[in-house]
């Protein structure tokens, strides 16, 4: 049976804990800034009169649908990016020698817009993926758009595309920001210009199993990172050496694959686009993130419900065997949102997991969807309006 | 107007077409032929095709060299769906353009296709356009004695995925650009650095295949040990950090008396189409080749030290520098690594005679 928003909040309790936590100095948005930016755009780029796109709101997946406008922004040869602007989605041109193609550099990321109930628009953490932007472009040699340009970039892109942000409880705007080298290369070596793009797509579930339970397949040949590598960045090369273990996996019915440490083979990271929890009575346990693991906005977040939910949450490497006892598992990620693990295959060895309606990864889904749908109040200064 | 459809686009044209009308009456392009480098140099044509979601390519045509046109949602730009190829064109003494062992490209194109999901040309398809490329930009193959035309063959997907999986349509394109040295060293011989934090490759990656994921994550050791003076860096085993595996684009050899070691190709290296053939000319010319782990205590034993790569060519390496300590090599004339070169620069560009038929000529 399909969860619906409007259920959720039905079954929603809510205890709001006033958390004040200490956030890095991050830029803070708040919807005066997001008024004052529109407010300073020069030309109306789009007129639309209608509130939504003509879609089908109740069948979306996780295919691209392209909204209406992306965004691009270049870096010039001395690292500086120079101010970008919104177009209509489309091809965009590059070399055959582009540093992206040959050498794989480049990053990207993942964020979404949602739309409340009473229609307004909303971001979830963005600045967190600004930031993470950058420490991922630093790692691939390349300049990155400063969080103050990366959020605008995303302010812009969700705005322009509003009649894209699916109607409340029908699914959210996919907005994926993308870092490349775009600069001419021939010998291996760093690109000698970038490109910053931001697009966009509605979006519903991330896995054809809609919100059902995920089976997933322990791998032990093939390694999603190793230590020393790019795994702890969000680099576009992480991504199409796991492609072989996923299809293979999908091909024997499972619905995603969790990877273990390239070293020992023992312990757990995460699956190929999310990370993990496992659950034992009332403690949380999810792998740390030591430089092979990619530190997840969602998983963050949920770390934080849950400790305001009285959960015990413990981040240190996860033995395989402690995911095989646990009483229930989930993945978390912005495509993925928390998502409940019915079975986990390793080995020879199958282990099914609690997921019913009082599980704690329902609860900690109800208040994070909660907040990012504007149906429970950000204590946490974590969703900005963007209308 | 929105939703524009996934494509690589490509102008049809033919050569005979574009050859006909702007034919240049000079033999070579307008190029400094004395200084050239490895920097892009763009030459007149590239070739490409696509692939259909059956798999299968549809026969492949000649462009103006150029930007070309991608869905930004495509598969290589989020998920780094990639595979490269380097090849090179050379000019023999009696003005034959020949390149070196082609197919085995062609094939190791396809292993690397099969490891990340993609489609890939036959090997027949990626000889036809390497061939193709050649054959449209001649006169930028350099004069003998001069560099080569340096030629890249790449495979991505260029059709749309939103989710993390693989693209349902592919291109496959190649372009070339005059080159000479690929070390800024020139031939001087090479300062490697040995890496200990930062693996190339790991048991269950992509080392082995020609995998564009192999290449970014690498860029910034490499931009350190080039700022601390050295050519390039030599990668350690992820698993144990105690063996060498290879440098950052050739692989590596050992020589001590009469016998050369590599590290063995188990999965982490690529088996490189140099270093095979060097070592089948290593055994003909009676030494004693050892492919196996290669512990990087060894490195203080060596004589000599050599890279090899389609780019490198065979590279002398002077030194290599392994947690603060320095051990040198020899380097010179009359030592293994220059008997070695000369045969195989001789057997690729035709003067020494090619028993093997590793050489094909491009007419």
């Amino acid at each position: 049976m399909i969860k619906t928003i409007s259920s959720l909040r039905k079954s929603l309790v809510l205890p709001i804990h006033i958390h004040i936590r200490t956030l890095q100095t991050f830029s803070k948005y708040n919807a005066q800034a997001a008024s004052a930016l529109r407010e300073e755009r020069k030309k109306p780029v789009y007129n639309q009169d209608e509130e939504y796109v003509d879609m089908d709101w109740d069948n979306l997946g996780f295919g691209l649908t392209p909204a209406d406008y992306m965004y691009v922004m270049k870096c010039s040869k001395d690292g500086e990016f120079t101010e970008g602007e919104l177009t209509r989605f489309g091809n965009i041109q590059l070399s055959p020698s582009a540093g992206v193609l040959n050498y794989g550099q480049a990053i990207y990321e993942g964020t979404k817009a949602y739309r409340k109930e009473n229609g307004k628009l909303l971001l979830f953490r963005p600045d967190h993926n600004a930031v993470r932007m950058q420490l991922g472009a630093e790692r691939m040699l390349m300049p990155s758009p400063s969080v103050d340009q990366f959020v605008d970039a995303v302010k812009q892109t969700a705005f322009a595309n509003k009649r894209w942000v699916p109607p409340s409880s029908k699914g959210s705007l996919y907005i994926r920001p993308l870092l490349m080298g775009t600069g001419p290369v021939l010998g291996l070596g760093p690109a000698p210009e970038y490109t910053f793009i931001v697009y966009a797509s509605p979006v519903g579930n991330y896995f054809k199993e809609g919100t059902s339970a995920l089976n997933l397949y322990v791998e032990e040949e093939d390694a999603r990172a190793a230590p020393g590598g790019s795994g702890g960045v969000k680099s576009i090369t992480n991504y199409a050496p796991v492609l072989k273990a996923l299809s293979r996996a999908k091909s024997l019915g499972f619905s995603d694959v969790l990877y273990l440490d390239s070293v020992k083979k023992k312990y757990l990271e995460e699956a190929s686009a999310c990370n993990v929890f496992v659950v034992k009575g009332r403690t949380i346990s999810t792998p740390a993130t030591n430089g092979t693991i990619l530190e997840g906005i969602t998983r963050k977040s949920v770390m934080e419900i849950a400790v305001d939910q009285g959960y015990q949450v413990v981040e240190k490497a996860v033995h395989v065997d402690e995911v095989m006892d646990a009483d229930e598992v989930f993945c978390t990620g912005t495509a993925v949102g928390v998502a409940p693990v019915g079975t986990i295959t390793y080995q020879d060895k199958r282990v099914e997991y609690e997921t019913g309606d009082e599980s704690v990864c329902k609860k900690l889904r109800s208040v994070l969807v909660g907040i990012q749908t504007g149906l429970v109040e950000d204590t946490k200064g974590w969703v900005t309006c963007i209308n | 107007m929105h939703g524009t459809k996934a494509a690589a686009s490509v102008v049809e044209e033919h050569v005979s077409q574009m050859m006909g009308s702007e034919r240049e009456d000079e033999e070579y392009a307008d190029v400094d032929w004395d200084n050239l480098g490895f920097s892009l140099v763009p030459t007149d044509y590239m070739f490409a095709t696509r692939s259909c979601k059956e798999g299968n390519f549809e026969q492949g045509c000649l462009s103006r060299y150029g930007n070309m046109e991608l869905n930004p949602a495509a598969g290589i730009l989020n998920y780094g769906q990639g595979l490269i190829e380097g090849m090179k064109a050379y000019r023999g003494e009696d003005g034959r353009v020949l390149m070196f062992r082609p197919e085995l490209n062609a094939m190791r194109m396809k292993n690397g296709a099969e490891r990340m999901c993609m489609h890939s040309p036959s090997v027949q398809q990626f000889m036809e356009g390497v061939k193709q490329t050649v054959l449209a930009n001649i006169r930028w193959v350099p004069p003998q004695g001069k560099g080569s035309l340096y030629l890249r063959p790449l495979l991505f997907g260029s059709g749309a995925s939103l989710g993390v999986s693989a693209a349902s349509e592919y291109t496959f394109l190649v372009f070339g650009s005059p080159v000479q040295n690929y070390f800024k060293e020139g031939t001087a011989a090479l300062n490697l650095y040995v890496e200990e934090v930062v693996p190339r490759a790991y048991l269950g990656g992509t080392g082995a295949v020609k995998a564009i994921s192999n290449y970014g994550p690498v860029l910034d050791v490499m931009r350190r040990a080039k700022a601390r003076g050295f050519s390039d860096v030599l990668y350690l085993d992820a698993e144990t950090k105690k063996n060498i595996e290879e440098v950052s684009s050739a692989n590596i050899f050992l020589v001590k008396g009469n016998t050369i070691v590599t590290p063995a190709t188990n999965g982490t290296i690529l088996r490189g189409i140099t270093r095979e053939s060097v070592i089948e000319i290593a055994l003909d010319l009676g030494y004693k080749v050892e492919e196996r782990v290669v512990p990087v205590e060894e490195l203080k034993e060596a004589e000599e030290v050599f890279c090899t790569g389609t780019a490198a060519g065979i590279a002398s390496v002077g030194s290599i520098t392994f947690q603060d300590i320095r051990t040198e090599y020899k380097v010179g004339e009359g030592l293994v690594t220059q008997q070695l070169q000369s045969i195989l620069v001789g057997i690729q560009t035709g003067s020494i005679q090619d028993t093997k038929n590793w050489v094909v000529e491009i007419d």
